[in-house]
C-alpha cells in the first residue's frame, strides 16, 4: 500500500506542470492581434467617493502597443496616452496634454507610478515576460473562487527577478482549462499585501478577453473598477498608427 | 441626612473593628476600578464639537488626515549637515518612522520627491530626491541644487545655517502622540554619533511641533505631579506633626485623604468601564484632581482631630470626646460635603466636555472622603489608646494660643479688621483687570526644559513649531481648477507669508505653479497659475499619476476643498487674537467677490478657544457654586443672612487670588484656572465650619460667640490652611503653571483662612445684632 502511494506521488510529480510551464501556457493562450474598446473606470477613494472616467483604447500585440483617449470627465476630455513597450524595458510612454498642446514623455523609471490615476501601476500595465519572473505552483487544485468548489485553479506564485519591481511577489489563481488568471494578490517589498485584482472575461469571436477588472489597493484603501465594452478585435491596425501624431486627435467612434 | 450621618458614626463607634474592615473592603473594591482608567491626550476631545474651529479642524482631519506635525532636527551647530553620512542616518530614521504604524507620513530629504523637466527626452520626471541610502558626491550635489531651487522644501528639511536636517512627522488620525514621542526618542538614542571625514561627530537632537508637545507633556506633567504631590504630602505630614505633636493623629488624617484619593481614582475607572463615555478619560486636566481632593479631604480630618483633641483635653475620656466631636462636626462636615460636591457637579454644565467627567468624579471623591471621615476615622480614633496626659493633648499648641489671641483682636476692633480686608479686595479687583490669558506653550516650561529649548531652536533655525490652517471650500465641484479661485488662494498665501511669524506656507498653488514651470520646459517665467481651467486640469491629471505625490493630502477628490497651511514660530495668545483678526479682515476686504468660503483652524486657534472655554467654564462654575452654596446654607441654617455670610470669604478669596495673578503678571492658563476650584472647595469648608459653630452658639444663646467660635474652629482652619500649603512643593516644577499653582496655593490658603477669620468674623461681629 505504502509503495503504491509512493509510486502515485512520483508519477504525479513527474507529469505535473511546473510554474514556468504554467506561465508559458498563460502567455501562449490565443489572443487577438489587436483590439479596440470603450472602457469605463470608476475610482473609489477611502471615503467612498467616486470618480468616473470614460476612455477609448486601441491596442496591438497583447497590449505592447496601446493608445488611450479620455472622453470623461469633461475636464479630462482629449487627454491621451501612447505606450510602446521595448525589449530593453525602456518603454516609450507619451502623453498629450491638449490644454498646453504639448506632448510630455512619462518617465518609465518609476514602475510604481499610477496609470492614469487608477490603482494600476505602470508595472501592472506592462506584459510579464517569462524570463523576468521565477514561478512556483503553490497549489494544483484550489477552488478558483471562495465558497465555490465547482471551478478549480492552479495557485501560481510569480517572484520578480528585477529588484526595481514594486512587488515582492504575485499570487495568481489560474483557471485549469483556459489558463486565465481570475484573481491575483500582489505583495509589496515588505511582503505585505498591497493589491488584489479580480478579473472577468467574455468570449469574443473564440477569444476570451478581459471585460472587467477590479483592483483594490489594500494599503491606500482605494479601488478601481474597469469595465470594458464594445470590444472589437482583429481590425488590422498597422504599427504606424501607434504614433504621437495619432493621439493628438480623438478617434471616430462607431 | 441627619439619620444617615448619625447612624454611620454611631455604628462605627459601636463596632469599630467591623466598621474598619467593612470600609477598607469597600475601598479595595473601589480601588480595583483603577485598572479601567483610560488615559487620553487628545485635547480636542475635551472641547465641544460644535464650535467653528473644531468643526473646521475635524473636517480637515476627515478629509486630509491629521494636520499636526512633530519634528526631529539633527546635526551639529556650525557643521555642514548636507553630507552623505548624516543623510544616511536621516534615511534610516525616516524608514523606521515610516514603518511605525501610528505614523502616517514622514517628510525629509530621504522621502521627498523632485519634479523636473528632462531636457533630453522632454519628459516630466518625478522621482526620489535621494535615490538611495548611500549617495555619492554627484548625487549629493544634485540634492543640494534641487533644494536651493525649491526654497519651500529646503526650509522644511534643512536649517537656515545648513547645520541641521529636519524630519517632519505626520501622525495618523488616531493620535497616539505619546507612543510616537517615545518611539522618536528611542530611535534617536540609536544614532548618537556618526563618522564623517574621519571625524566623529556627536549628534545633537531637537524635538518639536504641537503634536510632539501634546505627546510629551502629559508624561512630563504626570511624573512631575507624582513626585511633587508626594513631596506636598510629606510637607503636609510635617506641618500636621509639628502642630498636633502626635503621630497617630497625623497617620489617621493622611490615611483618610490617601484612601479617598485612591477611591476616587477607582471610581473613575469603574464609571468609565460602565458608561464607556469619553468624558471619563484621564486627560492632562485631570492631573490637578489629586491636589484638589487632597486639600478638600484634609479639611475634614483636621477638623475632626483638632476638635477631638480639644474635647479630650476637656473631658479626659476618648470615647466621650470622639462622640462629642462627631456630634458637633457631623453637620458642618456633611454640609461642606454637600455644598462642595454640588459645586463641582456644576461642571456638568461646562462647555468643556472633559470637565463634565472631572466634576462628577471629584464630587464622588468628596463624598467618599465624607464617608471615610464619618466611619473609618471615628472607628480608628476609638481603637487607639490616647495618652490623655501627653503634652500634645493636654497643652494647646503655639498656633492654638496665637489664634485665641487673634480672636480677641477681632472682637475688640471688628471695623479695623474689616477695613483692610475690604481695601485688599478693592486692590484685587483692579488686579483682575490686568490678568493675561496665555496658551503659548513655550511660556509654560522653564528655561533648560527640553520642550522649551527645542521649540526655541526650531523657531530660530527651522520652520517653527505651530501651524495655522485656512480651510477653503466651494459648493461647486471642480471649483479649485478655476484660475481665479487659485489666484485668490495665492493671495491669502502671500498675505500669510507677509506675517513676520510665518516661516513657510504650503498650498495647492505651489504645486500648480511648479508643475506649470516644469511643463513649460522648466522656464522659471511660467512659475505662475495658468490662465485656463483646462491647463490646470491637465496639470492635476499629470500630477495625480505619480505614486509619491499624494494630492489627496492637500485637495479633495471633488476639487472643491483645500487647505493652506502656514508654518509658524511660537507666539503669545495676545498676538494670536490680533493675527486672527488681521487674517479675517484681509479675507473680508480682499476676497469678498468669491464663492469660496474661508475658515481658520489649527491647534493655536483651538488652544485659544480652549483657554477661553476654561475661563468661561470657571466663571460659570464659580457663579453656580456660589449660588448653590448660598441656597444650601440658607436652607440648612434657615437664614439667608447666614447663607450670604457662608459665601463671603470664598468670594473674597477668589477675587484676591485672581487679582494677585493680575498684579504679579501670572498668566491665566488652563492649569492656573483650577485654583478657583481649590479655593471654593477649601473656602466653603472654612466658612461653613465657622458659621455653623457661630450659629450653634447663637442657638445656645452663649455670650462672646465670636471669640468662642474662633477658639473652637480657628485652629483647625489655620492648621488645614497651613498643611495644604505643603503643596507649595509644586513651586519646584519645571512646568511654570504648575509652579505657579504651588506659589498661589500658599496665597489661596492664606486668603481663605484669613478671609474666614477676618472678613467673616468681623462682619458677623459687626452685624451680630441683625443676625
Amino acid at each position: 500500500m505504502n509503495t503504491y502511494l509512493h509510486i502515485l506521488v512520483y508519477f504525479n510529480l513527474l507529469f505535473s506542470m511546473t510554474g514556468v510551464e504554467l506561465a508559458k501556457k498563460m502567455k501562449d493562450r490565443p489572443k487577438p492581434v489587436d483590439t479596440q474598446s470603450n472602457s469605463s473606470m470608476i475610482l473609489t477613494n477611502k471615503k467612498g467617493k467616486e470618480k468616473n472616467l470614460l476612455l477609448i483604447s486601441k491596442s496591438k500585440d497583447d497590449s505592447k502597443k496601446q493608445m488611450i483617449w479620455f472622453l470623461k470627465p469633461k475636464d479630462d476630455y482629449g487627454i491621451s496616452f501612447l505606450k510602446i513597450e521595448q525589449e530593453d524595458g525602456d518603454d516609450f510612454m507619451n502623453m498629450w496634454l491638449p490644454a498646453f498642446k504639448k506632448f510630455r514623455r512619462i518617465s518609465s523609471q518609476k514602475k510604481s507610478d499610477s496609470f492614469m490615476g487608477s490603482d494600476l501601476s505602470f508595472e501592472d500595465m506592462t506584459n510579464r515576460e517569462l524570463d523576468d519572473y521565477t514561478y512556483k505552483i503553490l497549489n494544483n487544485d484550489s477552488p478558483c473562487f471562495k465558497d465555490d468548489n465547482s471551478q478549480k485553479c492552479f495557485v501560481l506564485e510569480s517572484t520578480p527577478n528585477d529588484d526595481d519591481s514594486e512587488y515582492s511577489k504575485h499570487i495568481s489563481w489560474v483557471d485549469k482549462v483556459n489558463y486565465l488568471s481570475f484573481k491575483e494578490e500582489s505583495y509589496d517589498k515588505d511582503e505585505k499585501l498591497l493589491k488584489t485584482k479580480i478579473i472577468k472575461y467574455s468570449l469574443i469571436e473564440d477569444y476570451l478577453i478581459m471585460d472587467e477588472l477590479f483592483v483594490e489597493n489594500i494599503q491606500k484603501n482605494h479601488s478601481t473598477l474597469l469595465k470594458v465594452s464594445d470590444i472589437k478585435i482583429n481590425l488590422g491596425f498597422s504599427d504606424d498608427i501607434f504614433h504621437t501624431k495619432t493621439i493628438k486627435r480623438m478617434p471616430l467612434i462607431d | 441626612m441627619k439619620y444617615i450621618k448619625t447612624y454611620l458614626t454611631n455604628k462605627s463607634l459601636k463596632f469599630p473593628k467591623i466598621a474598619i474592615a467593612l470600609v477598607l473592603f469597600l475601598n479595595i473594591i473601589l480601588i480595583s476600578g483603577m485598572r479601567y482608567i483610560v488615559q487620553d491626550d487628545d485635547m480636542v476631545k475635551l472641547l465641544p464639537k460644535d464650535i467653528e474651529s473644531i468643526i473646521t479642524f475635524n473636517d480637515i482631519r476627515e478629509e486630509f488626515g491629521n494636520s499636526e506635525f512633530m519634528y526631529i532636527a539633527l546635526g551639529n551647530k556650525n557643521s555642514n549637515a548636507l553630507n552623505p553620512e548624516l543623510l544616511k542616518i536621516v534615511w534610516e530614521m525616516s524608514q523606521s518612522l515610516e514603518d511605525y504604524e501610528p505614523i502616517e507620513e514622514v517628510i525629509s530629504i530621504a522621502t521627498a520627491s523632485k519634479i523636473y523637466f528632462g531636457q533630453s527626452d522632454s519628459s516630466i520626471i518625478v522621482e526620489d530626491l535621494m535615490p538611495q541610502k548611500n549617495i555619492n558626491t554627484m548625487q549629493l550635489d544634485s540634492i543640494i541644487m534641487y533644494l536651493n531651487d525649491n526654497k519651500e522644501l529646503k526650509s522644511s528639511t534643512v536649517s537656515k545655517n545648513e547645520d541641521y536636517l529636519n524630519i517632519v512627522i505626520r501622525p495618523r488620525e488616531n493620535n497616539r502622540y505619546a507612543d510616537i514621542t517615545y518611539f522618536m526618542h528611542s530611535l534617536t538614542d540609536r544614532f548618537e554619533s556618526y563618522n564623517y571625514n574621519n571625524e566623529i561627530k556627536e549628534l545633537d537632537y531637537h524635538y518639536g511641533g504641537q503634536a510632539y508637545v501634546t505627546g510629551a507633556t502629559p508624561a512630563l506633567v504626570a511624573s512631575e505631579v507624582k513626585v511633587l504631590v508626594m513631596c506636598g504630602l510629606l510637607l503636609m505630614c510635617l506641618i500636621l506633626l509639628v502642630n498636633f505633636r502626635n503621630i497617630p493623629a497625623v497617620f489617621i488624617i493622611i490615611s483618610i485623604i490617601s484612601l479617598s484619593l485612591l477611591g476616587m481614582l477607582g471610581f473613575m475607572g469603574w464609571i468609565y468601564n460602565f458608561t464607556k463615555s469619553d468624558i471619563f478619560y484621564f486627560t492632562l486636566n485631570h492631573v490637578s484632581m489629586p491636589i484638589v481632593l487632597l486639600t478638600i479631604a484634609n479639611s475634614d480630618g483636621v477638623h475632626i482631630v483638632g476638635r477631638f483633641f480639644k474635647e479630650l483635653r476637656r473631658l479626659k475620656n476618648s470615647e466621650k470626646a470622639i462622640k462629642k466631636t462627631m456630634n458637633h462636626l457631623a453637620l458642618p462636615i456633611t454640609l461642606t460635603t454637600i455644598t462642595t460636591s454640588l459645586a463641582f457637579l456644576t461642571l456638568i454644565f461646562s462647555p468643556l466636555t472633559g470637565m463634565n467627567g472631572y466634576g462628577i468624579v471629584l464630587s464622588f471623591g468628596i463624598f467618599w472622603a465624607w464617608f471615610l471621615s464619618l466611619t473609618l476615622m471615628p472607628a480608628v480614633i476609638a481603637l487607639i489608646n490616647w495618652k490623655i496626659n501627653s503634652k500634645a493633648i493636654n497643652r494647646k499648641s503655639l498656633l492654638e494660643k496665637s489664634i485665641d489671641k487673634f480672636g480677641l483682636i477681632v472682637i475688640k476692633n471688628p471695623k479695623k479688621v474689616l477695613s483692610p480686608s475690604l481695601l485688599f479686595i478693592g486692590i484685587a479687583i483692579v488686579g483682575i483687570t490686568l490678568i493675561n490669558v496665555e496658551v503659548n506653550y513655550i511660556k509654560m516650561f522653564k528655561k533648560g526644559n527640553i520642550i522649551r529649548d527645542s521649540a526655541l531652536f526650531l523657531d530660530d533655525n527651522m520652520t517653527g513649531n505651530l501651524n495655522l490652517m485656512v480651510n477653503i471650500e466651494s459648493d461647486e465641484e471642480g471649483a479649485l481648477k478655476n484660475p481665479e479661485n487659485l489666484r485668490k488662494i495665492e493671495s491669502i498665501e502671500k498675505y500669510l507669508d507677509s506675517m513676520n511669524i510665518v516661516t513657510s506656507t504650503i498650498s495647492i498653488t505651489d504645486i500648480v505653479k511648479q508643475l506649470h514651470e516644469t511643463i513649460m520646459d522648466g522656464d522659471p517665467k511660467y512659475y505662475t497659475i495658468p490662465n485656463t481651467r483646462e491647463e490646470i486640469n491637465n496639470l492635476f491629471f499629470l500630477y495625480g499619476m505619480n505614486d509619491d505625490t499624494e494630492l489627496d493630502k492637500i485637495i479633495n477628490y471633488e476639487n472643491n476643498y483645500t487647505i493652506v497651511t502656514s508654518l509658524m514660530k511660537t507666539f503669545s495668545t495676545t498676538e494670536l487674537i490680533e493675527y486672527r483678526q488681521n487674517i479675517k479682515n484681509h479675507i473680508s476686504q480682499e476676497l469678498k467677490d468669491t464663492d469660496l468660503t474661508f475658515r481658520l483652524s489649527g491647534i493655536m486657534i483651538i488652544l485659544s478657544e480652549f483657554i477661553w472655554m476654561v475661563i468661561k467654564s470657571s466663571i460659570l462654575s464659580i457663579g453656580l457654586s456660589m449660588l448653590i452654596i448660598f441656597i444650601v446654607c440658607t436652607m440648612f441654617f434657615k437664614s439667608w443672612k447666614f447663607g450670604f455670610l457662608s459665601i463671603l470669604p470664598l468670594a473674597s478669596a477668589v477675587i484676591v487670588n485672581f487679582g494677585l495673578m493680575g498684579l504679579l503678571g501670572i498668566d491665566l492658563t488652563h492649569m492656573t484656572a483650577i485654583l478657583s476650584s481649590i479655593i471654593i472647595g477649601v473656602g466653603v469648608d472654612f466658612s461653613i465650619h465657622y458659621t455653623s459653630e457661630y450659629r450653634e452658639l447663637l442657638k445656645m444663646k452663649k455670650s462672646n460667640k465670636t471669640i468662642k467660635t474662633i477658639n473652637n474652629v480657628g485652629h483647625p482652619i489655620i492648621l488645614d490652611a497651613f498643611s495644604n500649603m505643603g503643596f507649595a512643593a509644586l513651586i519646584l516644577s519645571a512646568i511654570i503653571p504648575l509652579a505657579q499653582i504651588g506659589g498661589l496655593m500658599v496665597f489661596a490658603m492664606a486668603a481663605c483662612s484669613f478671609g474666614t477669620l477676618t472678613l467673616l468674623a468681623s462682619s458677623i461681629e459687626h452685624f451680630k445684632h441683625k443676625l
